[in-house]
């Protein structure tokens, strides 16, 4: 169950509720309307509004929406107030702006909340990872966005938000914008609306003070970027989702706006959107370009014949068991057999969190189940191809070659999830600073982890020379190694040397084919190694500068 | 459920107390750490830290040692890497069993190190590295030395994926009972000096599989579906 806080607060050209613009299905209902729904199935709806639209607010959600609890607020203070008293349900607390037209792809991550604290980002083609660490002012894609009411800038580094604007805090060096809508899980919230009482208390202490011009100093004041702000502040982990690409969501605020972004919600096909988003963009090579091509159509096939991510994850160990026994036989065509059941097992090891993805369907212990398959199904591999090398002949030496490789994999994780926690930490003790800090939000890419760490509660102001990296030596060797990045097939060259998954199952394949059991471990232990001694050079290079 | 030594003295306490915890709450150490500031928390810091229930350090986590030496721990870890990885290659005038003995004893030392904030998210990654590296050395070319690697193998991802999606560790006793790294060190060790190690590695892999397969599923089977 979640609670869904609408604003309808932001007014058209003409001075009517923007919310109130045609929103639903062929441009019946308003977009308040639809939004209200679609949240309304999920938990609590209630709709923050200006007094004197409080009669059109409650005539746009008759039709639509019952049970919607409507409040008013004349001041900022008091709108901030009335978010801080909403009590998240046992899911979650989502706020957007009722003038926000979205289709269901792009809400329903939002309103169904589970998983982390997300902010909802216009989709972008390119990710503008590279903006985080350049000089200077950056414009992001889509900042026309931003200056539009309900529109704040924001700042992320690694996917996760470290700054945004609000109309009390300005922010430097923008990395994207956000399209007024936040979700907060169920064990941030109560964080968060402490966070957004002091800042009522601090606007009306007059301590901050809302910014004049583009926001309306009232109402209309952006309660989105305000939470968004008080969030990262308090050092709450919120992440940047992307609009779905083929999706929409955009905040309107003129009539034909409306009716066109109406019309595109409408023509697309919801669970086609929905499929495009399930397939994760960021994988390694092999898993991107050779399985996630085609694994949409088997997604859609276990979707139809009625499987649940958690028995495509048995399935795909159930394969992999086949492979390894299929290895263990020690025969030509028992290798040749285990190679393809392990390529079909990978396929569906993609498919299960595809799946998952897809129909919106996760469970804490769905995650666990696939994580530890992965690793089962592997090192039941290894034993597989040892066994089936002793079967052909080999000397028992196979063992502690299968073994070696076993060991090294684990050790390369265990150095992933160390310096992923490390980086993690860094991050959040960097963000945290007082909310009466009006300017500069946000560390910069080069403070994380190794500036002064802003001491919050003695109210100082934010790091020395914001933006001025303590060492250069450190950040030249930085943006020359992402240089690097710039020659073009590089990135990928690298997303490869560092043997992930993909890689690895297609490696184990290929080689057991061509070269028998032993050439498989002594291949993995080589560019096992290699990208291991890779990976962990340049961590501990970079946490040491 | 979690470890009060999990609680970073310089940021804010936790706002609400019963969060699970998260993965980046799990900092590796207190950055300006004069030799064991950690006042506020239970016991001093260690090396590795509140990442501690990676480092699976079983009975040697109900000790309430913490940083004692000058030395950074990560420092000893690295060096207990280097002697066994010199007496694998026979560069010690010392017996394998001898050799390996020294670096389980520096291990143990690096336990009790200064924390080095930099770098102490390698201490969980050498912890394993030692251990898995000793049973390589000591039991050798045998399918129990596989057997066992796997068998811990379930321990340690269980350790991190339980952390990462669920925010609790395992408790604590199912890391006293398995002897954590330094016990299940040891004891091979000693059977290596006394000449039975095969034996002994085939013993701690069959006793040891059933109670951390019982342990990881009961815990899981009472877990509630969704987070």
């Amino acid at each position: 169950m979640t609670t869904t806080l609408l604003l309808a607060t932001v007014a058209t050209a003409k001075g009517k509720p923007a919310a109130c613009l045609p929103g639903g299905a062929g441009g019946d209902g308003t977009l308040l309307g639809r939004l209200a729904r679609a949240a309304g199935a999920y938990g609590r709806v209630a709709v923050l509004t200006r007094p004197e639209w409080a009669g059109r607010v409650a005539d746009a959600l008759a039709g639509d929406a019952e049970h919607v609890t409507v409040y008013t607020a004349s001041t900022a203070p008091a709108a901030l107030r009335t978010l801080s008293d909403l009590r998240a349900d046992d899911v979650g607390l989502t706020i957007a702006q009722g003038h926000l037209a979205a289709d269901d792809a792009a809400l329903t991550p939002l309103l169904d909340g589970h998983g982390p604290s997300v902010v909802l980002t216009p989709g972008s083609a390119r990710p503008l990872r590279r903006a985080a660490t350049d000089d200077g002012p950056d414009q992001p894609a889509g900042s026309d966005a931003v200056g539009q009411p309900g529109c704040a800038a924001i700042r992320t580094v690694r996917g996760r938000v470290v700054g945004a604007s609000s109309p009390a805090h300005r922010l430097a060096r923008p990395t994207g914008s956000t399209v007024g809508a936040l979700h907060l899980a169920a064990r941030d919230a109560p964080v968060v609306t402490d966070a957004v009482d002091e800042l009522a208390g601090l606007l009306e202490d007059g301590t901050i003070s809302l910014r004049e011009g583009a926001d309306d100093p009232g109402p209309a004041t952006d309660l989105v970027a305000l939470a968004l702000v008080a969030a990262v502040r308090r050092g709450v982990q919120v992440g940047a989702r992307a609009t779905p690409r083929k999706g929409t969501a955009a905040l309107v605020t003129s009539t034909a706006d409306a009716m066109e972004a109406v019309r595109r919600i409408d023509r697309s096909d919801e669970e086609a959107v929905r499929l495009d988003d399930a397939v994760k963009r960021d994988d390694g090579w092999f898993t991107t370009f050779l399985v996630s091509s085609y694994s949409p159509i088997v997604v859609r096939w276990t979707d139809r014949v009625g499987l649940t991510p958690d028995a495509v994850t048995l399935l795909s160990m159930l394969i992999g068991v086949v492979a390894a026994i299929a290895f263990a036989a020690g025969t030509d065509a028992g290798l040749l057999t285990g190679a393809i059941a392990l390529q079909a097992a990978f396929l569906f090891d993609c498919v299960d969190g595809q799946l998952a993805r897809f129909q919106r369907r996760f469970t804490v212990r769905g995650a666990w189940l696939d994580a530890m398959f992965d690793r089962g199904k592997e090192y039941v591999v290894y034993g597989g191809l040892a066994i089936g090398g002793i079967q052909a002949g080999d000397d028992p030496s196979i063992w502690l070659l299968a073994a070696g490789a076993l060991a090294l994999q684990t050790v390369r994780h265990t150095l992933d999830l160390g310096y992923a926690a490390q980086q993690a930490a860094d991050i959040s003790r960097s963000v945290r600073r007082p909310l009466e800090d009006p300017g500069e939000d946000g560390p910069s890419f080069w403070e994380i982890g190794h500036a002064e760490t802003p001491t919050g509660a003695d109210g100082d102001s934010g790091p020395d020379g914001a933006g001025r990296p303590r060492v250069p030596l450190r950040r030249r060797v930085i943006l020359a190694l992402r240089r690097v990045d710039d020659v073009p097939g590089l990135r990928w060259v690298k997303r490869i040397v560092v043997l992930p998954i993909g890689e690895r199952f297609a490696l184990i394949s290929l080689v057991a084919v061509l070269g028998g059991p032993r050439a498989v471990f002594v291949a993995l232990l080589l560019w096992g190694g290699l990208a291991t001694a890779y990976l962990a050079a340049g961590r501990i290079v970079r946490s040491m500068l | 459920m979690s470890d009060p030594r999990d609680s970073h003295p310089d940021a804010a306490p936790p706002p609400v107390p019963t969060a699970p915890l998260r993965l980046d709450q799990m900092t590796a150490t207190p950055r300006h750490d004069p030799a064991g500031s950690g006042a506020g928390q239970d016991g001093p810091p260690r090396p590795g830290g509140p990442l501690d229930p990676l480092c699976d350090d079983g009975p040697l986590d109900l000790l309430p040692v913490g940083a004692t030496l000058p030395v950074p721990g990560t420092v000893l870890l690295v060096l207990a890497l280097l002697v066994m990885g010199a007496t694998a290659g026979g560069w010690l005038p010392l017996a394998t069993w001898q050799g390996a003995a020294v670096a389980v004893v520096l291990g143990l030392a690096s336990r009790v190190g200064r924390p080095l904030a930099r770098l102490d998210w390698l201490v969980p990654a050498g912890l394993r590295a030692l251990e898995y590296s000793l049973v390589l050395l000591l039991v050798g070319a045998s399918g129990w030395s596989f057997a066992l690697l796997a068998t811990l193998a379930v321990r340690h991802y269980d350790i991190v994926y339980r952390v990462r999606l669920r925010g609790t560790a395992p408790p604590v006793w199912i890391g006293a009972v398995t002897g954590g790294w330094f016990g299940r060190s040891a004891v091979l060790v000693a059977a290596a000096a006394f000449g039975p190690v095969g034996v002994v590695a085939a013993v701690m892999t069959v006793v040891l599989a059933p109670v951390i397969t019982a342990e990881l599923v009961t815990s899981w089977l009472t877990h509630t579906r969704e987070s």
